[in-house]
């Protein structure tokens, strides 16, 4: 879809929806939903529980601030982008927040050794997550927008130069210390925390 | 570089989703139709909301007409009850500087809407129209009468002289000739005194 019909479908749609018209909100949602789900999939490193719980809020506070929406200032995609991202560091924080308050429990000290192996394969997975996740928050918005477009949107380099309005060599400039940025804090030993 | 050039490296995989913990995956359906009921119930809500809005905002108004239609009645039979009851009210019991004038058979001040009446022959009846032109004439008095009648007051009333001398004094300065003239036969003794010697003393000065 072109941007100015997506535009002008997005006006019509959010115009009837504040009027309280269910099926222009159901459009919204409909052709908004996948593109959130796997924004804050991406940034969670797909953990399922958090995931739910993050596009649950997005979707709560989407409602909520209607209103706010200006479509002329970008999709209706990017703004619950934007709500997911705040979202998303309240999730964080309070996470961080309940860490602090629950030391984990030590499994490995007490799990006996049939169970071993699945236990340990799956701290190993949740401890990358949490690196991942941590080093996504750790970015500057720049960097995160441009890893989104190539990772999330699966965007070509020109197509995000285009978007952008950046030369392609820019963008992958800004890829590749996006890229490098994310590598040092992902491989910080205390990233995750 | 190139997107697909580019070699897909350990940073690819971290970044591009192939790492996720047990239970990623896609969103489940189960969230994607509960949200989509949630939200949708609050769009509903908000709409049920606005329209009892409307309709209360819609019932205010037409019970405000109602009241002021009513209101508007009851102020247009008030003049009618209050002069077949001989009753005095605000609107014609006006200050201290004017007064009614019993018995006298002057055409009454009316209110607008009895002037209409009126004037267009249609009182309510003739009993309503008789007591409206029965209604006392409120006379406005000059300042001369206001002043001498405040004399009066402190000199019969009060007892003060004094007071009832400034205020003749002042009356005699706004006093037209008939006036003095009525002052000088049928004033009280002190006002009598006054006119006589203001009286006297216009005349030394023709004279002179």
């Amino acid at each position: 879809m072109s941007p100015p019909d997506r535009l002008s479908r997005e006006q019509l749609l959010h115009a009837a929806a504040l009027a309280g018209d269910e099926r222009a909100w159901q459009a919204l949602y409909d052709g908004a939903f996948d593109g959130v789900d796997r924004y804050v999939q991406w940034r969670l490193a797909g953990r399922r529980a958090a995931v739910d719980e993050v596009v649950q809020e997005t979707w709560l506070t989407a409602v909520r601030l209607l209103d706010r929406f200006e479509p002329r200032r970008g999709s209706f995609t990017q703004w619950l982008r934007g709500i997911a991202s705040n979202a998303l560091r309240n999730h964080l924080r309070r996470d961080a927040l309940r860490r602090k308050a629950f030391q984990p429990f030590d499994e490995s000290q007490y799990a006996d050794a049939s169970g071993n192996g699945t236990a340990g394969r799956h701290d190993e997975q949740t401890e990358r997550a949490d690196r991942i996740t941590a080093a996504l928050a750790a970015l500057p918005d720049h960097y995160e927008e441009v890893l989104r477009a190539k990772y999330v949107d699966a965007m070509s380099v020109n197509e995000i130069a285009k978007e952008r309005g950046q030369t392609p060599k820019a963008v992958e400039s800004l890829l590749t210390r996006a890229r490098e940025a994310f590598r040092a804090v992902y491989e910080q030993p205390d990233a995750s925390r | 570089m190139n997107d697909t050039a580019q070699p897909h490296d350990e940073l690819d995989a971290l970044l591009g989703g192939e790492v996720s913990v047990s239970g990623g995956g896609d969103p489940s359906h189960a969230l994607r139709e509960a949200l989509r009921g949630k939200s949708t119930a609050a769009f509903v809500r908000r709409r049920r909301r606005r329209r009892a809005f409307r309709v209360a905002g819609m019932a205010a108004c037409y019970l405000m007409g109602v009241v002021t239609i009513y209101a508007f009645q009851q102020v247009s039979a008030m003049p009618a009850d209050r002069t077949a009851s001989g009753d005095t009210t605000a609107a014609t019991a006006t200050a201290a500087t004017t007064t009614d004038a019993p018995g006298s058979a002057k055409r009454a001040d009316s209110t607008p809407v009895e002037r209409r009446q009126i004037a267009a022959g249609e009182p309510e009846n003739e009993h309503v129209r008789a007591a409206l032109l029965e209604r006392p004439k409120i006379v406005k008095k000059s300042r001369f009468d206001s002043l001498r009648e405040l004399g009066d007051r402190h000199l019969l009333g009060d007892r003060n002289p004094e007071r009832a001398l400034r205020c003749y004094r002042m009356a005699l300065r706004y006093a037209t000739e008939e006036e003095r003239e009525s002052a000088a036969q049928d004033g009280t003794w002190l006002l009598r005194v006054i006119c006589l010697d203001a009286k006297q003393e216009h005349e030394h000065a023709s004279k002179s």
